[in-house]
């Protein structure tokens, strides 16, 4: 019955509406000093009521700021129930110094609630500590200083449609910094290519030797004016230290720091955003003096070379004749050259095709009599952006050796001889069909369909595999975050493999009181994390009951206590265990854990 | 930010997945090593062409069927074929032709007006019997059999898509039925069409003598049903040696000499 009331009230509670009087907003952090390249956690606390949506944190100076989550809380004290809600963020800072955080202020429905202010200090992570003040103002503190992005374009007034390599460098030294994203910047007014892969060298700048991340891609102005290129943004994951929790664990007392905490998350990754300057480019267009007439546009430094195959042919067939641009320069601003039509050939539309660092148009002509003993020269003009002129390449004429027809067997053809005969339905004066196609379009392989094609059928199991993959991914992340028992359980075997590696390191060096307390820590924390129960509680006189009612054998629950005697005794009397008695305690403990994995 | 970022990812997967389509459906293209040579199906089609402009279409269309039997086949080159047909008379083969062409380049205006033509140079005239599937199979008419092919498997990955988002992005779930619902009615009504248009590859064809006999029997002394005419469009239901069961566009069912039609 109790409990019925007291559900009732709960849910009551939560659909009150609070009044602002009844909300009191309070700010505070996990620490008030913190070493660079760390982070604290900032909680807005809002008591008296569980409807507050996570509050817009404006920019924070010094400050990179990202929503951890909210956490609710509801009690009951002397028969007055409060509930009240924390929003946590996690803050990252970005240069040393004293800082004031808010007061931060929300609205709600038109209330307006405003908290308490806070002062952090955030000293150089090499001398973190308070001992050394001076020191950490002497070194280069600032994160900015050491991880920052530059942005550089090879010319500053370039010509339209000039290609300008641009390179993007990312800068790291002596912090941690993963999953690089490829950068992003504004180009309006530009046409930008693709990043290339980055290069990766180190550089010396200002006495400091940083890790380089070079990107390397070109743009071309598209408007004649002065534009601004960036600023470059590039998205990576900063790795910092993790806070320390604030309860100790039950090892700290007895074997110093705890060995685990560096292993299992003593690092974490955060979010971060580098943005470089702009680049302020003038685009300049082309001259118009002395622009040769042929000039399509072509921007670069180009070569050009014609041929024609076949070259002895009887008039009416058709020769290809091909045309090589080469070079260097900006090729989607290159136009076939032009080759006109006149009595002596008939011209087909050419088909251009790039290869690498040429483009080739291939135009079939078609001599037209016999009396035709050449294809006249063909001239490609374009802008040299080096010297700043217009040049003109002229290749031929090419000779050709054009035949007289031969006569065929000609099929005696009676114009439209069939439908001549026949009723025509509707008589249409003055319309034809339209003539034939230039050119072949697309050859295909024939009847080849993609509704038949296995590799087409094939490649639908992608996407399901992804699907199905992602799916197991996001049950086992839920089950990890929920179920703290089958994470243990799945850290279990990992963690214990680390410290019997550790622990045969300490045999080897011959060092058995710190093997033994290698061994105690390691069965300890595996016992603990194998069947869910608090590692602190577990010593050799517990072990029965606890493990017997999990099923385990006696046998094992033997060896088990075996090693926990040895642990105890190697405390008092370490001298009497010699290395046999070692590599007998790691074999036992190895035998004891590979058995408990076999075990369901 | 994440969102922008998301969208992108959606486009550039969507787009590398046509890409990759795109790059299944062109099986191939003219080998470069034989430019400009008198084996390059490329050269052999110019060659047609002026064979045609000369007006000698029976060595044209020897030469495009060069082409044909190098087993490569274009929209262009049937038009031409087409063409070449309706210029020597041939409106049944034209017709076929342009058939042929159709199904490979269905939006080309040319193609379309040469078509139309050809047609009205029949002599008969048979009303059809449209059904509604027919009607919905003509929507997509302007649309090639790998065109619909490439837009039934981009909506399906789409599909599969949001579902994998919605196990990350718990904001999407709200959306889940009515996206689901429209990607799933946008695949039964392009499935319905291309499983018809799948069915019907095979079994449509045209008529290409002047004046076909349709018997009750596959016999040559069977008792004649009914008439078809050059360049009607046919389907074909059964083959039997050298005879053919058919249906003509208003229902009519009968035996066929098979040399009297030839599959489009």
């Amino acid at each position: 019955m109790a409990r019925i009331i007291f559900i009732t009230g709960a849910i009551l509670l939560l659909f009150t509406p609070a009044r602002a009087e009844e909300i009191r907003f309070e700010a505070t952090v996990s620490r008030n000093i913190v070493p660079l390249g760390q982070s604290i956690q900032l909680n807005l606390a809002f008591e008296g009521t569980k409807d507050i949506a996570a509050p817009e944190l404006a920019d924070i100076d010094g400050f990179q700021s990202r929503y951890v989550g909210p956490s609710t809380m509801m009690s009951i004290v002397n028969g007055r129930m409060s509930s009240s809600i924390t929003h946590v963020y996690r803050l990252i800072p970005l240069k040393t110094g004293k800082f004031r955080l808010g007061p931060f202020s929300f609205q709600q429905k038109g209330d307006t609630y405003v908290s308490n202010d806070l002062v952090v200090e955030v000293l150089d992570s090499a001398s973190g500590r308070a001992d050394a003040p001076q020191r950490q103002r002497r070194e280069a503190a600032s994160l900015k200083e050491r991880v920052f992005l530059t942005m550089e374009a090879a010319k500053d007034r370039p010509y339209i449609n000039e290609p300008i390599p641009l390179t993007i460098k990312l800068y790291i030294s002596g912090i941690g910094v993963r999953d690089i994203q490829y950068p992003e910047f504004s180009h309006e007014g530009f046409s930008a290519e693709q990043f290339g892969a980055p290069k990766q060298y180190q550089e010396n700048q200002g006495g400091r030797t940083y890790d380089v991340v070079e990107f390397n891609t070109e743009v071309f102005g598209t408007q004649v004016g002065a534009f601004s290129l960036g600023p470059a943004v590039i998205q990576a994951n900063l790795v910092v230290k993790r806070e320390r929790r604030g309860h100790s664990s039950p090892f700290d007392g007895f074997f110093g720091r705890d060995p685990f905490e560096g292993f299992f998350g003593g690092y974490q990754t955060e979010p971060i955003e580098l943005t470089s300057d702009a680049v302020k480019l003038s685009v300049l267009s082309l001259p118009e003096q002395g622009r040769p007439p042929g000039f399509q546009g072509a921007l670069g430094d180009f070569d050009f070379h014609i041929e024609a195959s076949p070259r002895q042919v009887q008039a009416g067939d058709p020769v290809t004749l091909k045309m090589t641009v080469s070079g260097k320069g900006n090729y989607t601003t290159v136009q076939s050259p032009l080759v006109s039509e006149s009595k002596d050939f008939k011209v087909y539309e050419p088909q251009a095709k790039q290869e690498g660092n040429r483009k080739i148009f291939e135009q079939v002509v078609i001599p037209l009599s016999d009396a035709v003993q050449e294809i006249p020269p063909v001239s490609f003009s374009f802008f040299d952006t080096a010297s700043g002129t217009y040049r003109t390449i002229s290749r031929g004429p090419v000779p050709l050796s054009v035949a007289k027809p031969a006569t065929r067997e000609v099929a005696t053809i009676i114009e439209s001889a069939g439908t001549a005969q026949r009723t025509i339905a509707k008589e249409d004066f003055g319309r034809d069909i339209i003539y034939i196609k230039g050119s072949p379009g697309t050859l295909r392989k024939r009847g080849a369909s993609l509704h038949t094609s296995p590799v087409f059928l094939a490649l639908h199991a992608v996407p399901l595999l992804l699907l199905v993959s992602a799916w197991i991914v996001q049950k086992r992340r839920e089950r990890l975050s929920t179920d703290i028992g089958y994470a243990r359980r799945l850290s279990a075997p990992k963690k214990a493999g680390k410290g019997i590696r550790e622990a045969g390191r300490l045999l080897n060096k011959g060092q058995p009181l710190a093997f033994y307390d290698a061994v105690f820590k390691t069965l300890r924390e595996y016992l603990g994390d194998r069947f869910h129960i608090a590692s602190g509680g577990i010593t050799a006189d517990i072990i029965d009951s606890a493990l017997t009612k999990k099923g385990v054998d006696e046998t094992v629950l033997a060896q088990l206590r075996n090693i926990f005697r040895e642990c105890d005794m190697a405390r008092y009397a370490s001298s009497e265990l010699g290395p046999e008695n070692m590599n007998n305690t790691l074999n036992a403990l190895q035998e004891v854990i590979d058995h408990l994995e076999r075990q369901k | 930010m994440m969102h922008k970022r998301l969208n992108r990812n959606i486009a550039i997967f969507l787009s590398l997945w046509i890409g990759l389509i795109c790059n299944i459906a062109v099986f191939t293209q003219p080998g470069s090593a034989q430019q400009g040579t008198s084996g390059d199906p490329t050269y052999i089609f110019y060659k047609g062409n002026t064979l045609y402009e000369e007006g000698k279409y029976d060595e044209a269309i020897h030469e495009f069927q060069a082409v044909l039997d190098r087993g490569l086949e274009s929209g262009n080159l049937y038009y031409n074929i087409g063409n070449c047909y309706f210029k020597k008379g041939a409106l049944g083969k034209a017709i076929l032709n342009y058939e042929r062409a159709q199904r490979l380049i269905p939006r080309d205006s040319d193609l379309k007006s040469n078509y139309t033509f050809a047609l009205s140079r029949l002599q008969y005239d048979i009303s059809e019997k449209t059904s509604w599937m027919k009607k919905v199979i003509n929507v997509f008419h302007f649309l090639s059999l790998n065109e619909m092919t490439i837009l039934l498997s981009s909506v399906f990955v789409l599909l599969v898509l949001f579902f994998i988002l919605r196990l990350f992005f718990h904001g999407v779930r709200k959306y889940t039925f009515p996206i689901t619902a429209c990607l799933m009615l946008a695949i039964v009504l392009l499935a319905i069409p291309l499983v018809e248009r799948v069915t019907l590859l095979d079994t449509e064809a045209v008529v290409i003598s002047e004046n076909a006999e349709v018997r009750f029997e596959p016999l040559d002394n069977a008792t004649t049903h009914f008439t078809l005419y050059e360049g009607m469009k046919i389907t074909v239901l059964q083959s039997r040696q050298e005879w053919a069961r058919i249906r003509r566009s208003d229902g009519k069912v009968g035996w066929i000499k098979s040399g009297e039609i030839e599959k489009i």
